[in-house]
């Protein structure tokens, strides 16, 4: 009796403390669900850009008849509601490094692998005419793109704002599929030869169009991935080989045309820091090798590295962090930035995507930039229009560089050789080169691109500055 | 809006349950219901409400003068009414542009093919909404006297929009008389909170590799290595039992926390031994109806071989085109007729394989259906099936390959364990340590465990944030 007594009370109390654990389950699954409800109204704490995918994130869709009829409204709200959840950024790198667990991550690749095209030894003339019959519809298909990169040119005039108080932000120049490998990252390289045909098209035009005005630099800078990625692995990922794509550009330019291959050159030079780890960049090393070799080809003695004010950028993580889907790696292994100040000067002026003139510093303090924007400190980041003064020369000399950001970290070396560098961003600058030219009185017009700037939207931008 | 997105979880989710868990009264309880189910409803367009409201009007109308006038002619006319009425809608809304399509194809005819939108769920509802019907002529259920109440059985948003098809009659008694008991409350947010993982975090995983490895377009699939191509098959087999069974994890998971009982709808169809088995542990509430309301009245098993051949023929014929209106999917369908059939014929001769060999047999089996039910264009059936013996002229792997298997490595293996009963055998572990022990540590094991389903929360929230776009695979049927 006794026993059985006290073997109930024992139940009981098991069966008290199960019912207590049980509620516990329960009630801390609604509190915290309830939690998270509660953060997601509170409205003013939805991000409305995300500085890590650079772009405007969902607006809040308006609301039409139509649209309650057919559900696209309610659609609207339900990706306006995720894509602007409040502290998203920081959900995005948790969630990041959770994926990481997912499996070894010794290499990683973001994006898809696919083939670059075939890149002919040579150039034939019947090549040509085939290309430029199918151009037809190309060209008008990158006037388009341009008309279309005038929208994002838009929507990056809002980011652009954030210049104002020291935050610029980096257009991207679309950042294809990356690579991961140890503490490096990579973008993948594929040749379009459509798009090379079309390059050489427009430097030859240009060289064509400038004949006895001034004389046209083609200056091809190579990728990271080609100085510094395994030849093997680049062939297993089914990349291209920049140098020969580099060699059949510069073997079919206009005998008019000085091409600057600085492939080699870094090639042997990859023992050095020529390319940031984090971000698609060259570093300002890297272009002063292709500096050197300019300075050569022009016939001019070039400056010494040694001779510069150097100052250093630490804690840069970019745009490979971002577009690699944050790897922790890349986040644990920033990036130095080496900045020569030019002797000459340090002070230019550039002109906004807004018409808006600026006086801004050739090489800027990268330290107050933030974690992913420290590019910027060269030449104030991607602007239509810059110029550079240099005091200490009255000989009238002056060049115009046509680059994407590759061209950012390039410049600063001009600026003791000429009494006039201006400088035009292709993606942004509204004008005719030539014209330019001929009003400006400019002597040299440099072409600063990168493998991946061989695209037919960065060919079609440069080939509306001569038309 | 589907149930793997922050806006549900977070907003409407939470929201209906504190609201349902203040009324005092059943009655209010249910009003609740409806208004949530039909909110959300309308939520992916508020016109095909009008569908789903006049489709239950239909049912609950022709079932109440089924009832009424029992016993005279008007009894089966209005049977025959109510499921020509029911199946000719689905047909309408969901077969049209199929059948016109396949008119054209042989015949040349008709030019244009209008193009109309499934309404979302239409395949599910419109199932429950026949069963009732049935059920009722039948003489198994009570016809339910108010609409509204019909209302609430079709279109309550656990099951309404992706199942479990749910019949009236395991229903009906609770939609008036329920009791949410605590015990089953914690299981519903366990059940709740493990489908929302499955899907934000496992299934989403594999969708991923399975896109990568079996991309849709032709020239892209003919250019992976074989191993890429069984990786795939591999991730899509996972990605689709995951996703589709946390969906009625998370329904069924709904229900118990109020107090209704659902019908188990899979059970771990992936340890079956036979695809017989499989079918009998896969999306169990549509293989029931219809193994209930076409395979049964046709005379089953009981009327000769042939008979028997010709009510499989049909029953499976009918399960492919249920899952989608195209040929690929029939093709699917009347795949698992042959293997039925088969089996049938092994068993006349007594033929049984090793167990091991059974499963690895009924894998294959499905994991091949699977490449059928993916590709709506057969000639990438083509592409896969030579890709998967190197017949594509591919290499067996590739560096792309072997880095994505490698960082994917630990999600697909989580994910196999996730299709076998070992997470539910080690909870149950967990519930039987904290019962049963004494003692601190037994505490706090309990406590951890007890801790899961927030946990699983958590990280399905961060999954879900900025990956907006979460297709739901069983939505458009």
């Amino acid at each position: 009796m006794e026993v059985s007594k006290k073997r109930q009370m024992r139940l009981e109390r098991q069966r008290q403390r199960y019912r207590k654990y049980l509620r516990i389950e329960i009630q801390v699954f609604r509190r915290v669900l309830i939690l998270l409800c509660l953060l997601g109204l509170i409205i003013p704490l939805r991000p409305e850009q995300s500085k890590l995918e650079k772009r405007d994130l969902e607006q809040f869709p308006s609301l039409s008849v139509q649209g309650i009829l057919k559900g696209n409204f309610f659609e609207d709200v339900s990706t306006w509601y995720a894509d602007t959840f409040p502290f998203r950024e920081k959900l995005l790198t948790a969630n990041a490094a959770v994926e990481r667990l997912y499996g070894l991550g010794r290499q990683q690749i973001h994006g898809n692998v696919g083939t670059g095209d075939e890149i002919p030894t040579e150039y034939t003339e019947a090549d040509i005419q085939k290309k430029n019959k199918k151009k037809g519809k190309t060209s008008d298909k990158a006037a388009k793109d341009k008309d279309s990169g005038a929208d994002v040119e838009d929507t990056d005039v809002a980011q652009g704002d954030e210049g104002e108080d020291g935050m610029l932000h980096e257009v991207p120049e679309s950042v294809g599929t990356i690579y991961i490998a140890q503490d490096r990252a990579f973008e993948l390289y594929y040749f379009a030869l459509e798009s090379a045909n079309q390059y050489i098209k427009m430097i030859n035009n240009a060289a064509q169009l400038l004949d006895g005005k001034a004389v046209v630099y083609d200056i091809l800078a190579p990728t990271s991935i080609g100085i510094y990625l395994d030849k093997d692995i680049q062939e297993s990922l089914g990349c291209s080989d920049q140098s020969q794509a580099f060699d059949y550009i510069l073997n079919n330019l206009d005998s008019r045309v000085r091409g600057v291959k600085v492939f080699d050159t870094l090639l042997s030079h990859n023992g050095e820091y020529l390319y940031f780890r984090t971000d698609h960049h060259w570093t300002a090393d890297g272009a002063y090798y292709a500096y050197e070799k300019f300075c050569k080809e022009k016939g001019i003695l070039a400056n010494s590295r040694d001779d510069f004010e150097i100052r250093e950028f630490d804690d840069f993580v970019g745009s490979f962090y971002s577009f690699g889907n944050q790897a922790a790696v890349l986040a644990e292994n920033p990036d130095i930035i080496t900045a020569y100040t030019p002797k000459g000067t340090n002070a230019m002026t550039y002109t906004d995507r807004d018409g808006m003139t600026w006086e801004w510093e050739v090489v800027a303090d990268g330290s107050t930039y933030d974690r992913g924007s420290k590019y910027s400190c060269f030449i104030g980041g991607d602007n239509p229009y810059s110029v550079i003064q240099n005091p200490e020369l009255q000989d009238g000399s002056s060049c115009v560089v046509i680059k994407e950001s590759y061209g950012n970290a390039f410049v600063p070396f001009l600026v003791d050789h000429y009494q006039t560098v201006h400088v035009v961003d292709y993606r942004y600058f509204v004008g005719n080169i030539p014209e330019f030219v001929a009003q400006n009185n400019v002597q040299d017009v440099i072409f600063v691109n990168n493998a991946d700037a061989i695209s037919e939207a960065a060919v079609g931008y440069m080939s509306g500055l001569f038309q | 809006m589907v149930f793997a997105s922050l806006y549900f979880v977070c907003f409407f989710f939470i929201i209906w349950l504190i609201v349902y868990s203040n009324m005092a009264t059943i009655r209010g309880k249910n009003i609740v219901l409806l208004v949530f189910s039909m909110i959300f409803y309308a939520w992916g367009g508020a016109q095909y409400l009008v569908l789903l409201v006049g489709m239950t009007f239909a049912a609950w109308f022709c079932a109440r003068e089924i009832e009424r006038r029992r016993d005279t002619a008007l009894c089966t006319a209005f049977f025959i009414s109510g499921c020509v009425i029911l199946i000719g809608l689905l047909c309408i809304f969901k077969y049209t542009g199929f059948i016109l399509e396949s008119i054209q194809f042989v015949a040349g005819v008709p030019e244009k093919i209008p193009e109309i939108v499934l309404p979302i769920g239409i395949s599910f509802y419109t199932f429950q909404l026949l069963s009732y019907v049935v059920d009722v002529y039948r003489g198994e259920v009570e016809a339910q006297k108010k609409f509204w109440m019909l209302l609430l059985y079709a279109g309550l948003f656990h099951q309404c929009v992706a199942g479990p098809i749910v019949r009236y009659d395991t229903v009906a008694a609770e939609l008036s008389h329920r009791r949410a008991r605590m015990s089953e409350v914690a299981e519903g947010t366990w059940r709740f909170a493990a489908g929302l993982a499955k899907k934000a975090i496992l299934a989403n995983g594999c969708a991923l590799v399975a896109d990568t490895f079996l991309p849709m377009d032709g020239a892209a699939l003919g250019s992976m290595p074989v191993s890429a191509i069984w990786v795939g098959i591999l991730s899509y087999t996972l990605q689709i039992y995951l996703d589709f069974s946390a969906y009625s994890d998370m329904a069924i998971g709904m229900g118990l926390m109020i107090g209704l009982h659902y019908q188990e709808n899979f059970n771990y169809p992936y340890i079956a031994g036979s695809i017989q088995e499989f079918w009998r542990r896969w999306h169990i509430s549509l293989s029931s109806f219809f193994r209930d309301y076409v395979y049964i009245p046709l005379g089953g098993s009981r009327n000769g071989r042939i008979k028997t051949i010709r009510n499989l023929f049909v029953v499976w014929a009918l399960t492919g085109l249920w899952h989608g209106a195209a040929w690929n999917y029939v093709v699917w369908g009347l795949y698992f007729f042959c293997f039925l059939v088969i089996e049938r014929i092994w068993k006349l001769y007594h033929f049984r394989l090793p167990p091991v060999l059974r499963n690895i047999y009924t894998l294959l089996v499905v994991a091949f259906g699977w490449v059928l039910f993916r590709f709506t264009d057969f000639s990438n059936v083509g592409i896969v099936v030579r890709g998967m013996f190197g017949l594509n002229g591919n290499a067996l792997t590739n560096l792309e390959t072997t880095i994505f298997f490698q960082n994917h490595c630990f999600l697909l293996l989580i994910s196999v364990v996730g299709c076998t009963p070992f997470v539910a055998a080690v909870r149950d572990q967990f519930r039987y340590v904290g019962k049963v022990w004494e003692g601190r540590l037994s505490r706090i094991l309990y406590l951890a465990g007890a801790l899961v389903p927030v946990l699983l929360l958590i990280l399905s929230v961060m999954a879900l944030v900025g990956n907006s776009y979460n297709p739901f695979l069983y939505f458009q049927f």
